[in-house]
């Protein structure tokens, strides 16, 4: 579903943000992005919708070639990705379902279809009750559940997550890891970038490990889709293999 | 979505974008209706102006004075000579009383003059053209007994000149204010823009397309400049039904170049103009592919 040939990136002044990157990633699958600040992680997901071009190689995302694709046909490949990030990106003067209806309302939904499905896609995430809030009056919490209700508000094949749960505390990212598992066991490609390492252990799923934006390991462990979701995120669940060991306090000033 | 829809939608976001950043677009508008209403009341001069010329122009004739010792069958022999000339509509003969009887009418203190000195006044030819007609002058027969011939349209040719100076004046004017207001309205939107960078990062990531991104922009122009045009359209109306009569009765000429509002089409034609304005504005403003294009890792995000 996603293929990476040889993918580099390469920015302005010679900086590298991703070097020869080749893997692929499964329908349905649920994979950790992982890796120290500044390895490449946002620069993968980036590459994945769009947001930038590779410098080298391919993108394949359902078959098509994403590096390639024409400006005008971008949006058409977004439609199909839910993008959800650390700092959620809600509409402050817009109500949660005006944050959430968005897709619905590009689509050309009508005004109670987009009601409908934003209900839905609400109550999903346990949220409907406050379908008419701003997003001031939330808490963070739920602020990244709106967030993911508009990605997912018209099931798209891929969720890109890029650290969602960097601004909670650990409770709450245990409950919105439990999200994106439910949402991945109802088909959608998950893709989340993070370095919570205890997160990614309790879990257990398929890692990719980044440095210096190049793919270093990929545990390759592959969980089916059909698989139903664990009711507590697995105490004990090491990956098959072990992603590299925790970067030193000298890489972290680094980075 | 339905074009319909897109319409629809594209009128909702534009005024929420313009109620969001009401004290700009009320400038905004406000400085374009002053424009428009200056560059209308011009428009309104000049059309004045030139209604007043072809009346005049159509008053207009040639006279021809003869000397003293001219008689009445040599002057009907010439009138005769002059009405056969194709540039020539009519000719009329003015014999001495009939100048006598005007010269008193229009200017009795003087009529007694003649009368007191015994003299009389010359007969004359008053020559009507052809509309269209040039300068037939050189055409007119050579006599001794002619003393003057007075052309009244070489005056008119140097107020014609001077209108046609005004009118250029009114096309530079309008040009300028065009400019003007679309430079207002591109500022205006690329600002409402500014204001709606996060937004239009969140549609760019759901997947809009740039019609659907920038149509609400688009349409804030045109709504900037139809509210503009249509308030400075509104104020020259007030203005004139205000104050015409009032300066018709400080200075007459000036009242005649307000006599005649513009007509209801040409109102129509400002309005559409400062509409079109507008939209030349939100392209102006938005031309360029990365004028809507923020950094979204660093925009004003609710944390």
């Amino acid at each position: 579903m996603i293929q990476l040939f040889n993918v580099s990136k390469h920015y302005p002044g010679g900086q590298i943000g991703l070097f020869n990157i080749s893997t692929s990633v499964e329908r349905g699958e649920f994979v950790f992005l992982t890796g120290p600040s500044g390895a490449g992680k946002t620069t993968l997901l980036k590459l994945l919708y769009r947001e930038e071009q590779p410098s080298g190689g391919s993108i394949l995302v359902n078959g098509r070639n994403v590096s390639s694709l024409p400006r005008a046909k971008v949006p058409y490949l977004r439609r199909t990705i839910g993008v959800v990030f650390q700092s959620f990106r809600l509409i402050p003067y817009k109500t949660v379902f005006e944050n959430v209806a968005y897709l619905p309302r590009i689509l050309g939904e009508s005004a109670k279809e987009q009601r409908r499905m934003a209900v839905e896609v609400l109550r999903s995430v346990g949220l409907a009750h406050r379908i008419d809030a701003y997003p001031k009056q939330l808490s963070g919490g739920e602020q990244q559940r709106v967030a993911i209700a508009r990605a997912i508000v018209s099931r798209p094949d891929i969720l890109l997550a890029d650290e969602p749960t960097g601004n909670l505390d650990p409770d709450l990212s245990a409950e919105l890891i439990k999200l994106f598992l439910k949402i991945n066991h109802d088909g959608t490609t998950v893709i989340l970038a993070t370095h919570d390492r205890e997160l990614i252990r309790r879990v257990g799923r398929r890692v990719l490990y980044l440095e210096s934006g190049r793919l270093i390991s990929d545990t390759g462990q592959v969980l089916p889709a059909a698989e139903p979701p664990p009711e507590e995120p697995p105490a004990e669940a090491p990956p098959r293999a072990e992603p590299p060991p925790e970067e030193s306090p000298a890489q972290e000033a680094e980075s | 979505m339905t074009f319909g829809a897109a319409l629809l939608y594209f009128l909702t976001e534009s005024v929420k974008g313009l109620w969001r950043n009401w004290k700009v677009s009320v400038v905004a508008v406000a400085a374009i209706a002053a424009s428009l209403a200056l560059a209308a009341a011009f428009w309104m001069v000049c059309s004045n102006a030139a209604g007043l010329l072809a009346e005049w122009r159509a008053d207009s004739r040639v006279s021809v004075y003869f000397k003293q010792e001219a008689v009445e069958e040599e002057v009907r022999a010439l009138a005769g000579e002059i009405e056969a000339l194709d540039a020539v509509e009519s000719v009329a003969v003015v014999d001495p009383a009939a100048a006598a009887g005007r010269l008193q009418a229009n200017f009795p203190g003087f009529a007694g003059i003649f009368s007191a000195e015994g003299g009389r006044l010359p007969w004359s030819l008053e020559i009507r053209a052809r509309p269209g007609a040039g300068d037939f002058t050189e055409q007119l027969p050579r006599s001794e007994k002619i003393l003057l011939v007075d052309d009244d349209r070489d005056w008119l040719q140097q107020l014609e000149a001077l209108l046609l100076v005004l009118r250029s004046s009114a096309l530079v004017l309008g040009g300028l204010i065009c400019l003007t207001t679309i430079l207002t309205i591109a500022s205006v939107v690329r600002l409402t823009a500014l204001l709606h960078n996060d937004e239009i990062a969140v549609l760019r990531l759901v997947g809009a397309t740039e019609f659907y991104i920038r149509g609400p922009f688009y349409f804030a122009g045109i709504a900037q400049g139809f509210a503009g045009g249509l308030l400075g359209v509104a104020g020259l109306v007030a203005l004139r039904l205000l104050a015409a009569d009032a300066v018709a009765a400080e200075a007459p000429l000036l009242g005649l170049l307000l006599a005649e509002s513009l007509s209801v089409g040409q109102y129509a034609g400002v309005v559409a103009l400062a509409s079109l304005s507008g939209l030349l504005g939100s392209i102006t403003s938005l031309r360029r592919e990365e004028a809507l294009t923020f950094d979204t890792d660093t925009p004003n995000w609710e944390e």
